[in-house]
C-alpha cells in the first residue's frame, strides 16, 4: 500500500495552504493511500513512447486575441468582495517576514 | 393544462403558440419551488424577483411576436457553479459565502439573451467535487423519487429540480459525469457536450481539461434546445471550439434506422446492479429492433479511467482552487500572519471532499512525485483516447449503462470515498476523452429507481448522440413520469404517481420498469 | 592564495510593449489608481479564464529572431503554483519545459554571450509594504513579460553590466519594449558564483533577485563577489540562497527564508492551447525585423564613410538611426557626412546637455536635409545652422521659416558687401595702412568690421574676396 506518513501528510497541507485537525490529518492519510494504491494499477501499462494527453482541444486561430484594450472593471467593483481593503487596495497582513 | 406536467420542448411549443404565458409557467414554476423544495432542497437560493420581471418582459416580446429563441420565457435552474452578475454565487462552499460576482458567465449571459426565465441557483457538491450532491456546504439535496436517497451529483440540485418538475430544464456541469450520473439517479436527461462546445467562461473551475457546461430536461428535444442556446465559439474561452454550431433539434425525428452502435464489453462488469444491466440491455435491444446495427466492441483502458481521473482532475483543482486565499474576495479566517491566514481561510472554508482533492491533487504533481502520478496519468489518458477513436472509426454512437447501480441511499458512501468515487467508473471516460455523452432513463428499479442509458459520440457529433437519444425515448418515454415526492415510509418503500401525458413506458418483454410506475 | 574567477549568468525580465495586458483587455499604462486597470481574468475571479494576447507571441518572435534563438514550433504553457498576495490565481502562467525561444546569444562588443531560452510569462502585481499591513495593487498583474535568461558566461560586474545594456539596446532597437527601468519594464536576477581561475566545475551559487538598475546590477554582483571571496578565503562555504540588493548599504543580504522549500508543481495550463508557430509566421514577423545596430553601424562605416564613433553613436538610438538614414535619402545621399555631424555632434551635446530627448524629436528628416542644403548652397553660414539647428530641434519649426523669421539668410551680393567693405576702409585708415604696408594679417579685423555691418550675415568668402580687391591685392 502506498501509505501517506503523517509527514507527507503534514507537508502536503503546507503546500496546499490548508489548515488540518489532527484527527483530519490521519483520515486523510488514510483515504489518499487507498487512492493511490488503487493508481498504482497504472504502472502494468506500456507507455513509452504514448505522449501525454495535456489538452482535449487543438490550438487555433480564434486561441488567441488580438491587442485591443478592453474597459476594466471599475476600481471600487473590482475591490468590493475584499473582506479587508483600504481605498480600492487589497489590504492583507504584514508581507515581509513571511517568505 | 398542469403546466408543470409539460415537458420543456412542450413547454416552448405552448409558449410559441400562445396557449401559455411566461408569467403562468413562471409562476407555477415558482410555487412548485415553494412546495416541494422543502424536502427536495434543489434550489441554494430562488430568484422570485427577477425570473418574474424576467417573465414579464418575455410576454411582452411575445406579445409583439419578438420572441428571442424557442426558450424565450422559460423558465430555467443553474447550478450555483456557473456565476451570475449581481447574483450570490457560492459553488455550495462556506469559503464563497456572500460572493455577488460583478460578471456573467458566457452560457447564463447567452441564457439570458435567448429570453429565458432564471428562477434560481440550485444545488452541487462543494465545489462540484462529489457525486452525491451530499458535499454540499448547504446540506444535500434528496431524489425526487426517494428522499432517503441522492439525486447524485455534483449537479444533484439541478438534475432533482428537473425531476421534480420544478423546472423542465436546467444547466449543469460535467467533469466526471456530473450532468449524467444526476440525470440517470433522478430519471431525465441530461448531456455533457464536446469539450470545447460550449464556453466554460463563467464556470467556477474543478478540472480546467474537463469540465463542461450542459443541460438537464425532462426531454431530449428540449435538451437539444437548451444546448444550442449556449453552445458556440466564446471570445472569452481559449479552449472554446470555433466549429460552427449546428440545429441541435434538426436531425432528431430521423430515427435509428442505418447507425452503427457500439455496446463496449468492458462496461458490464461485476458489481454491477442485475436490474440496471437488464433495463440497459433490454433498452439496447430496443434500438436494434428501432433499426440500429448494435456489435460488441472493446475499450481496453477503461478499467484505467478512474485512475487517470483522480489524478488529473485533482491536480487541476489543487490549482484551480489557490486563487480562494482570502484576499480578493470570499471567506478570511484571520490568524497572526499572512501563512497562518491562508491556511486558516482555507481550512475552515473548504470542506472535507474538497480538502481531501486538494491533496491528493498537491501531491500528484509535487517534485519527485509527478512522473510517477500526473505525468503517467496523462499518458494513460491518452490510451482511453485513442480506445474511443479506433471504435469510433467502426461505430456511430456506444451505448452503455450511466451508473453501475441506481441512486444510492443519503450517507451510504459518504465515509468511502473510493467507493464513491467507483460510482463514476462509466462517466469519466467521456471526460478524459473530451466526447460528448448523454444519459436518458431506460426503465427503473423494482423499488421504483431511475435507470440511465448513456450515449457516447464523436467529437462535435452531439447530432448523433441526441438522434440516437431521440430514438429511443419516442417510443418509451420513461422521462414523462414523475415522482409524487412523498416522504419514505417505514421500511423502504416510497410512493410512485403522476405518469405523465403521452406514452407510458414499458418494459420489452413484460419485467422491468412497467409495473413500478405508480404501482409499487 | 587561490585566484578566484567570477561566473554570472543573468536572467532578464523585460515587459513587452503592449496596450494591453497578455490574457486580457486591461491597459497596461502606467501609474492607474490601485486595481483601476482590473477585471475579473486579472483579478483571479473564479470562473474567468486567460486568452493569449497574439501580440506577444509576436514579439517574442521578434527577439528570438533577432537574437538567433531556434524557434519552438510548439511552446507550451505551464502553471507555477505558490501562494503570494500579488499573484491573484494563487499560479503564475508561465512557460517551463517548452519554451517559445531556445538559445541564441546577445552580441556585447566583440563577445557574443550565448543565452538560453527565451519564454513569456505574466508578471504579479504590487505588494505595498505597510506597517502591520501590506496593500495589494494588482494592475500590474497580468503585463506581458519576455524572460530572458542568458548563460553563466560573464566573468565581471562590468560585463554583466555591459551585457545588459547591449541587451536592452537591441529589445529597445525591436520596439519590443520602452527599457524603462524605473517603471520596472526591464528587471534582472544575477547568479553568482565564484572557481579557482583556470577550473571548470561551478561553484555554488546565489541569486540576487529583482535588480533595477544598470549601476545596482554592477553594485550588486561587485559586492557578492567580495562577500563570496572572503568566504572562500576564510575556508568557509558558500551556501546556497537568494539574495537581495540592498541600495543603501550597497550590500547584498539573505532574502528571509522560506518556511519551506520551493515546489511550484509546475504542469501543463489546461485553459491555454499550445503556441502553433508555423513557418509562415516565423517569416511574416522575419520580414518586419529592422536592421540590428551593430550591422547597422558597419553599414555606415562602409557606405558613407562615417568613423566608427559616428556609427556607433547614430545606432544608439533606432529613432536616430532611422532618422539619419532617411534625412541622407532627402539630401539625395550627397550630404550623409555632414548629416551624420548634426545627430552624432550637436545633437549629442544637446542631449547631453538636457537640451533634446532622441526618443521626442520634433524635427523632421527632410527639415535636417534641408538645413545642411541651405549650408552647402551658402544661404547661410554654418554658425547661423547651429542656431537654427537648435531651434528646429525644440520646436520644429522648419529652417526655412526659422531662417527668415530670424533673419539669418548670408549676404552674399556683391553691393551691400561692397558698401560695408568700403565703409570699414574710411573708418580704418590706419588698418588699411599697416595692409598696405605689408601687414597682411590686419584684413581679419578688417573683414570682422564688415561682419558686424553685415550683422553676421555676410559670407565669409566674398566678405574676403571683396575686402582683398578693395584693398588692392
Amino acid at each position: 500500500m502506498a501509505a501517506l506518513s503523517e509527514t507527507d501528510v503534514r507537508k502536503i497541507a503546507l503546500l496546499a495552504r490548508l489548515d488540518l485537525t489532527p484527527s483530519e490529518e490521519q483520515r486523510f492519510g488514510a483515504q489518499l493511500s487507498a487512492v493511490l494504491d488503487h493508481v498504482k494499477q497504472m504502472a502494468e501499462l506500456k507507455l513509452d513512447g504514448v505522449a501525454p494527453t495535456t489538452h482535449p482541444t487543438a490550438a487555433r486561430e480564434t486561441s488567441m486575441r488580438a491587442d485591443v484594450v478592453q474597459p476594466s472593471l471599475p476600481a471600487a467593483k473590482a475591490v468590493a468582495a475584499a473582506p479587508q481593503k483600504s481605498g480600492t487596495a487589497f489590504v492583507v497582513p504584514r508581507i515581509l517576514g513571511e517568505s | 393544462m398542469d403546466v408543470t406536467q409539460l415537458s420543456l420542448s412542450a413547454l416552448s411549443d405552448a409558449l410559441s403558440r400562445g396557449e401559455v404565458s411566461s408569467r403562468e409557467i413562471t409562476d407555477a414554476s415558482l410555487s412548485r419551488i415553494e412546495k416541494t423544495d422543502g424536502n427536495v432542497h434543489a434550489f441554494l437560493r430562488v430568484t422570485a424577483d427577477a425570473a418574474r420581471h424576467a417573465a414579464r418582459a418575455s410576454d411582452e416580446r411575445r406579445a409583439q411576436k419578438r420572441a428571442l429563441s424557442p426558450l424565450d420565457g422559460v423558465p430555467l435552474a443553474l447550478k450555483d457553479l456557473l456565476i451570475t452578475e449581481g447574483v450570490e454565487t457560492t459553488a455550495a462552499s462556506r469559503i464563497l459565502e456572500g460572493w455577488i460576482p460583478p460578471y456573467d458567465g458566457t452560457a447564463v449571459a447567452k441564457l439570458k439573451a435567448a429570453g429565458a426565465v432564471l428562477v434560481g441557483k440550485t444545488n452541487l457538491d462543494e465545489f462540484a467535487m462529489g457525486s452525491s450532491t451530499e458535499h454540499s456546504a448547504y446540506g444535500p439535496t434528496k431524489n425526487p423519487w426517494d428522499l432517503s436517497r441522492t439525486p447524485g451529483g455534483s449537479s444533484g440540485g439541478s438534475a432533482a429540480s428537473v425531476a421534480a418538475r420544478q423546472v423542465t430544464g436546467s444547466l449543469g456541469t460535467d467533469t466526471g459525469g456530473s450532468i449524467r450520473q444526476p440525470a440517470a439517479l433522478c430519471g431525465v436527461v441530461g448531456m455533457k457536450p464536446t469539450y470545447g462546445r460550449v464556453s466554460r467562461y463563467g464556470v467556477v473551475a474543478f478540472a480546467s481539461s474537463l469540465d463542461q457546461i450542459g443541460p438537464f430536461a425532462t426531454d431530449v428535444r428540449g435538451a437539444a434546445l437548451l444546448l444550442g442556446a449556449i453552445a458556440g465559439h466564446d471570445a472569452h474561452d481559449a479552449t472554446s471550439s470555433d466549429l460552427p454550431v449546428p440545429d441541435f433539434t434538426a436531425d432528431l425525428e430521423r430515427g435509428l434506422s442505418g447507425l452503427r452502435l457500439g455496446v463496449p464489453k468492458e462496461y458490464f462488469v461485476a458489481g454491477m446492479d442485475p436490474e440496471v444491466e437488464r433495463a440497459v440491455r433490454e433498452a439496447i435491444d430496443a434500438c436494434q429492433r428501432l433499426g440500429a446495427t448494435v456489435r460488441e466492441v472493446s475499450l481496453p483502458h477503461t478499467g484505467y479511467g478512474i485512475d487517470v481521473y483522480y489524478l488529473v482532475a485533482t491536480a487541476e483543482a489543487s490549482s484551480n482552487l489557490a486563487r480562494f486565499d482570502g484576499v480578493r474576495f470570499g471567506l478570511r479566517e484571520p490568524a497572526e500572519n499572512l501563512v497562518a491566514q491562508y491556511r486558516a481561510t482555507r481550512g475552515k472554508g473548504f470542506g472535507d471532499e474538497v480538502k481531501r482533492r486538494i491533496m491528493l491533487g498537491t501531491y500528484a504533481l509535487s517534485a519527485g512525485y509527478y512522473d510517477a502520478y500526473y505525468g503517467t496519468a496523462q499518458k494513460v489518458r491518452t490510451l482511453i483516447r485513442n480506445d474511443f477513436e479506433k471504435t469510433f472509426a467502426e461505430v456511430d454512437a456506444i451505448l452503455t449503462p450511466t451508473t453501475p447501480t441506481a441512486a444510492f441511499k443519503l450517507g451510504e458512501k459518504l465515509d468511502d470515498p473510493l467507493t464513491m468515487y467507483l460510482s463514476d467508473v462509466f462517466t469519466l471516460p467521456c471526460n478524459l476523452a473530451g466526447l460528448p455523452g448523454l444519459s436518458l432513463p431506460c426503465g427503473f428499479t423494482k423499488s421504483g429507481l431511475p435507470i440511465g442509458l448513456q450515449i457516447l459520440g464523436r467529437p462535435f457529433d452531439e447530432t448523433t448522440v441526441l438522434r440516437v437519444a431521440r430514438g429511443y425515448e419516442r417510443e418509451f418515454e420513461w422521462g414523462s413520469r414523475t415522482p409524487t415526492l412523498t416522504l419514505p415510509r417505514e421500511g423502504g418503500g416510497n410512493l410512485f404517481g403522476g405518469v405523465g401525458s403521452g406514452k407510458i413506458g414499458f418494459g420489452g418483454d413484460g419485467s422491468g420498469g412497467d409495473g413500478t410506475g405508480g404501482v409499487n | 592564495m587561490a585566484i578566484y574567477e567570477p561566473v554570472i549568468g543573468l536572467e532578464v525580465h523585460c515587459q513587452v510593449s503592449t496596450v494591453s495586458k497578455i490574457f486580457c483587455g486591461c491597459s497596461t499604462a502606467f501609474g492607474a489608481a490601485p486595481n483601476a486597470q482590473t477585471c475579473p481574468v486579472c483579478l483571479g475571479l473564479p470562473g474567468a479564464l486567460p486568452v493569449l494576447n497574439e501580440k506577444v507571441v509576436e514579439f517574442a518572435l521578434r527577439a528570438g529572431l533577432a537574437l538567433g534563438c531556434k524557434i519552438n514550433p510548439r511552446s507550451v504553457w505551464s502553471r507555477k503554483n505558490y501562494f503570494y498576495p500579488d499573484l491573484p490565481k494563487g499560479y503564475q502562467i508561465s512557460q517551463y519545459d517548452q519554451p517559445i525561444c531556445l538559445g541564441g546569444a546577445v552580441p556585447v562588443g566583440a563577445k557574443s554571450i550565448a543565452l538560453t531560452r527565451i519564454h513569456m510569462e505574466e508578471d504579479a502585481g504590487k505588494n505595498i509594504h505597510g506597517g502591520a499591513a501590506s496593500l495589494v495593487d494588482l494592475n500590474r498583474a497580468g503585463v506581458p513579460l519576455l524572460e530572458i535568461v542568458g548563460e553563466p558566461d560573464l566573468r565581471s560586474a562590468e560585463e554583466a553590466a555591459n551585457y545588459l545594456r547591449a541587451l536592452r539596446g537591441v529589445l529597445v532597437w525591436l520596439g519590443i519594449t520602452d527599457g524603462n527601468m524605473e517603471e520596472g519594464s526591464l528587471r534582472c536576477d544575477a547568479n553568482v558564483s565564484l572557481r579557482p581561475a583556470g577550473t571548470e566545475k561551478f561553484g555554488t551559487r546565489c541569486e540576487l533577485k529583482n535588480i533595477n538598475s544598470f549601476r545596482n546590477v554592477r553594485l550588486a554582483i561587485e559586492s557578492e563577489i567580495v562577500r563570496q571571496t572572503a568566504l572562500l578565503e576564510a575556508g568557509e562555504r558558500i551556501v546556497q540562497q537568494t539574495r537581495q540588493f540592498d541600495a543603501a548599504t550597497g550590500q547584498t543580504k539573505p532574502m528571509r527564508s522560506k518556511e519551506e522549500a520551493h515546489d511550484y508543481r509546475y504542469f501543463p495550463e489546461p485553459d491555454l492551447p499550445p503556441v502553433l508557430i508555423d513557418t509562415e509566421w516565423i517569416e511574416r514577423v522575419r520580414a518586419t525585423l529592422p536592421e540590428l545596430p551593430g550591422a547597422r553601424a558597419a553599414r555606415y562605416e562602409k557606405e558613407h564613410a562615417l568613423s566608427a564613433y559616428d556609427a556607433s553613436q547614430l545606432t544608439q538610438s533606432r529613432r536616430l538611426a532611422d532618422l539619419f538614414d532617411a534625412a541622407v535619402v532627402a539630401s539625395s545621399g550627397k550630404s550623409a557626412k555632414k548629416i551624420a555631424n548634426w545627430l552624432a555632434g550637436e545633437l549629442a551635446r544637446m542631449v547631453n546637455a538636457g537640451e533634446a530627448d532622441v526618443e521626442a524629436l520634433k524635427f523632421t528628416p527632410a527639415q535636417l536635409a534641408a538645413l545642411q542644403g541651405a549650408v552647402d548652397g551658402g544661404a547661410i553660414s554654418l554658425g547661423a545652422a547651429k542656431e537654427v539647428f537648435g531651434e528646429m530641434a525644440k520646436t520644429g519649426t522648419a529652417p526655412e521659416a526659422i531662417i527668415s523669421a530670424r533673419g539669418l539668410t548670408q549676404v552674399s551680393d556683391r553691393g551691400p558687401i561692397e558698401v560695408a567693405c568700403d565703409k570699414a576702409i574710411a573708418a580704418n585708415p590706419a588698418e588699411v595702412e599697416k595692409y598696405r604696408g605689408g601687414k597682411k594679417g590686419v584684413i581679419g579685423f578688417l573683414v570682422g568690421q564688415v561682419m558686424k555691418e553685415l550683422a553676421g550675415r555676410g559670407n565669409p568668402q566674398i566678405v574676403n574676396q571683396v575686402m582683398r580687391e578693395k584693398l588692392g591685392g
